[in-house]
């Protein structure tokens, strides 16, 4: 023995020869990593997994030894413990490749298969183990140098045949091996001892840890090992995953085999020690075919997949009933495989960021992903930002808003059947904040409406992060109208110009005009092309400036330096989200919940009956009918904001509902909150008790009620 | 590697929305490449203008695109590590790529990727991974 | 993991790429809007055999496609009749 490295084994320096696979190593020295079992050494049977290097589940069979490795047996009667290894410093490689056909399996039928169809062979043994057959199809192939997703029309698998493993009394002892398993070990140099080979099924193993002797046919015969060579059994584990796919099985694999004599008594399935008296114990409840059986008995369900008890199963039913039912369906992997492995390929959702990303993080903003964007949540100081939305001037990035414009003869007809409002009654010019309903009657986003001068053409916003949805419910209710949509989402900037002194500001930029509420023009402001929108979520005077995606930086920088004397410095959402719930503005998704109807989100108003079969019409027509159950009110505390989502209780100790936006108000020097609150006899409850705070019901908006401020 | 290095630009681009047979009637400026997004949507790369095919077709001068420009054996690695689809032989191809919605323009000796801007980092940051 | 769905438009694409969503059966006239009201809102038969399917390209042409699928493989087959 030259004795090249050294492994350890639960603590215990174990050597090893260059070529050795772990097993090989293990054995040689007397260890059994799983204590016992019957060896197959062509990774199917279970009763050699170990922990290596940190992984569960690695079939010390089919991994070659390395100097320093770190081998632990998986505990006994329970799961090994799950990797506390860090994420790997590099992912997992993935190579895609396309082809017509592909052959799992490079064995005597799999290579004439390859050569039938010109297609490629993945073989275990060259080192590509197929280890999972998805929809599509697709094959992931493990490989040295990272994963292989093979996209195929077809699959041929040519894996041959398993060995069949002994189920009796003792055969968890140490000592067994299949005919394969033998001719390896023995081929590496390992001395099994006084061996035996049986070719029919044993009655028992006998023995303490090791098996001492083995009783087949009645007779005992003394030894150290035993070959067990008992027949084989089709190796079709690939072919059994996924139902409808196009697989075709070849050679061994394909060879249907009579179920081998069904045992009297042992361990079944090894992986969850189900023996076969619980096999009968399920049967006899009734689980009488092979998926229930599999359910009930667990058998099959383990790390091999039913490597060794699906003959035995068949066997089982088949001497019940008298015929050979089908193997359970597979699901992949096959094989034990690291999470690595399977998120080869897979990439985390990209979050997009605006146009002005690069200058909010250059001004030092902190980034967050809100709503789907990376947005500037706060620059330095929120309260100096929400200072100068009420009083001076400030520039938020809304670039985030989906955008869409539609054209077309039937773009109003469009509108008016995904819109709660008469659309027709929008004139050119002007613009409205509108809701959209699904057919329960529930909200499903809110946005603005602007009819451009030409009358069929419209400009539709909706909330930040809703841009696909909006589109895929734009394009699904009117495709069968003669009207163009287009999804400008990406593609404009838009910056929000708020605070009493915004008009002054726009002036110095190239835009006098006088814009009223809720009216929209173009106008070239810094020399940038803008849609300018008169509205306003922030209760001030605001101009939103829909420009060229690739001009947002000189527009932002030009309105900055114009107004610097007047104190205009950019807001983030934490201002915002204060600044819109003084003015009670809600956020849908925030504010709003799955069976928000406008009643119940104080929106009624936004819903016109009489403006024809709008989607969410009828339903909002029946629940109208129902008396109102929960709502969406203001709420006004002296104490400190709540958290979002704190409960409220009533006087009287009873649940009222929970708060959706809260924030300390500098303006009116008090918590305002809104919250969804139930209703006692019909009736609102006027105070409620919020984290050990009194919380008055106002009426909304708490700021400027009036409107004074937004309308300049 | 020079072999795969990544020319990142901006693009002057078109988009215009219109019936499908007026955009299958359509002629182009002879500078702009055609992507025909879907039957009804078409994006016209490397111009700044187009005529409405149709009287309502919307015509919209489109900024929101980055190009990545990539030799054909980078073009084809990206595809090996990051896409789940062939490319195709030659021409428009869309889906996504590295997690990304992307257009792929195969000419016979480059490749131009094309994403929306607002994704353009992280696609980058994942090109450079599957080609490191 | 990669079911692939085919778009008529762009070609075979894996399922990542698809927002699956509800038969886009829309009337011809909005004059009885409750049809689908009811359809989309409380009526889900989960057939065990062929469905009609929408599928949304979300990372390629952005439209939505129609197919039929053979629930109990998997199988996308003609339109039937």
């Amino acid at each position: 023995m030259t004795g090249s490295g050294e492994f350890t084994f639960d603590g215990t320096a174990v050597p090893f020869d260059t070529g050795d696979h772990l097993l090989t190593a293990l054995v040689r020295v007397g260890i059994h990593p799983t204590g016992g079992g019957t060896l197959c050494a062509e990774g199917h049977s279970p009763h050699c997994v170990a922990e290596v290097d940190g992984s569960a589940y690695v079939h010390t069979c089919q991994t070659l030894a390395r100097e320093g490795m770190v081998v632990r047996a998986h505990p006994t009667g329970a799961p090994p413990v799950l990797p506390s290894i860090a994420s790997p410093e590099r992912p997992v490689a993935v190579r895609n490749i396309h082809h017509e056909v592909i052959v799992i399996g490079g064995g005597e039928s799999g290579r004439a298969a390859a050569a039938a169809a010109g297609a490629p062979i993945v073989d275990a043994k060259d080192g590509s183990e197929a280890i999972g057959i998805y929809p599509g199809p697709m094959v992931a192939v493990r490989t040295d140098d990272g994963m292989v997703h093979a996209h195929v029309n077809r699959v041929v698998v040519a894996t041959g045949a398993l060995p069949l493993l002994p189920v009796c009394p003792g055969n968890d002892l140490a000592g067994l091996y299949t005919p394969m398993a033998a001719e390896r070990l023995t081929a590496a140099g390992v001395d099994l001892g006084q061996t035996v080979r049986i070719t029919g099924p044993p009655d028992r193993f006998e023995g303490d840890i090791r098996v001492r002797s083995v009783v087949v046919g009645g007779e005992r015969i003394e030894c150290d090992a035993v070959i067990v060579d008992i027949g084989t059994t089709p190796n079709e584990v690939l072919a059994r995953m996924g139902a409808g796919l196009a697989i075709d099985t070849v050679g061994d694999a394909a060879t249907a085999a009579s179920p081998p004599p069904c045992p009297v008594e042992g361990t079944v399935c090894p992986c969850n020690e189900t023996t076969m008296a619980e096999l009968a114990e399920a049967w006899a409840r009734g689980f009488t075919s092979m998926e229930l059986l599999k359910r009930a008995s667990l058998a099959g369900t383990g790390v091999c997949q039913g490597a060794v008890c699906s003959p035995y199963l068949q066997s089982f039913i088949a001497d019940r009933t008298g015929s050979v039912e089908a193997p359970f369906t597979a699901r992949p992997v096959a094989r034990q495989a690291t999470l690595s492995e399977i998120a080869a390929g897979r990439h985390h959702p990209a979050v997009p960021r605006t146009s002005l990303h690069a200058i909010h993080e250059a001004a030092g903003a902190t980034m967050d992903r809100l709503g789907g964007w990376w947005r500037p949540w706060m620059y330095s100081d929120v309260g100096a930002e929400y200072d100068a939305v009420r009083n001076a001037v400030s520039l938020g990035d809304v670039g985030t808003l989906g955008k869409f414009i539609v054209s077309g003869p039937d773009a109003e007809a469009a509108l008016q059947r995904l819109i709660s409002t008469d659309v027709s009654t929008i004139r050119p010019g002007r613009s409205r904040y509108v809701l959209m309903l699904d057919e329960r009657g529930y909200v499903l986003d809110d946005g603005m409406i602007l009819r451009e001068p030409e009358g069929d053409r419209f400009f539709v916003t909706v909330t930040s992060g809703g841009a696909s949805v909006a589109e895929m419910w734009f394009r699904d209710w009117t495709a069968h109208l003669n009207v163009r949509w287009m999804n400008v989402t990406m593609a404009l900037g838009a910056i929000n110009v708020t605070g009493p002194r915004a008009p002054e500001l726009l002036a110095r930029v190239g835009f006098d005009e006088t814009l009223p509420m809720l009216q929209h023009t173009e106008s070239d402001i810094a020399n940038v092309p803008c849609r300018v929108v008169r509205l306003s979520f922030t209760g001030e005077v605001s101009f939103e400036l829909h420009h060229p995606f690739a001009r947002s930086g000189e527009l932002w920088h030009a309105l900055l330096d114009a107004g610097a004397d007047l104190g205009v410095v950019p807001h983030g959402l934490d201002a915002l989200s204060r600044l819109r719930l003084e003015k009670g503005h809600i956020i849908v998704g925030q504010d709003s919940d799955y069976d928000s109807t406008p009643r119940r989100l104080h929106h009624d108003w936004m819903v016109n009956l009489d403006s024809g079969n709008f989607i969410g019409r009828h339903a909002v027509e029946r629940t109208n009918r129902l008396a109102l159950d929960k709502q969406l009110v203001g709420l006004e505390s002296e104490g400190p904001a709540p958290f979002e989502g704190a409960v409220a209780w009533t006087p009287d100790g009873e649940y009222a509902g929970y708060v959706t936006s809260a924030a300390w108000s500098p303006t009116l020097d008090r918590s305002v909150m809104l919250a969804w609150i139930r209703l006692a006899d019909g009736e609102l409850p006027e105070e409620v008790w919020i984290e050990g705070e009194s919380a008055r019901r106002v009426a909304l908006p708490f700021y400027d009620p009036a409107g004074t401020r937004a309308r300049g | 590697m020079a072999e795969f290095a990544v020319v990142r630009e901006r693009i002057a681009a078109v988009r215009i929305a219109a019936t499908p047979t007026a955009l299958d009637a359509a002629r182009w400026p002879a500078d702009a490449t055609e992507l025909r997004l879907a039957p009804d949507e078409v994006l016209l790369l490397d111009v700044l203008d187009a005529a409405a095919p149709e009287p309502h077709a919307i015509v919209f001068p489109d900024t929101g695109w980055v190009r990545f420009v990539l030799s054909p054996a980078a073009g084809t690695r990206v595809f090996e590590g990051a896409a789940t689809w062939p490319p195709p032989a030659h021409g428009l191809g869309q889906g996504a790529i590295a997690g990304i919605p992307a257009k792929v323009i195969v000419n016979t000796d480059c490749w131009w990727l094309v994403v929306q801007g607002v994704l353009a980092d992280d696609f980058e940051d994942r090109l450079v991974e599957v080609l490191a | 993991m990669s079911l692939r769905i085919r778009c008529p438009h762009c070609g075979p694409r894996s399922v990542e790429e698809w927002v699956h969503g509800e038969i886009p059966v829309v009337p011809d006239a909005i004059a009885d809007p409750d049809a689908r009201d009811v359809d989309r809102g409380y009526m889900h038969t989960n057939e065990h055999g062929v469905v009609r399917e929408a599928w949304f390209h979300l990372s390629g042409c952005r439209r939505w496609v129609t197919l039929w699928r053979d629930s109990r493989t998997d199988e996308w087959v003609e339109p039937p009749g």
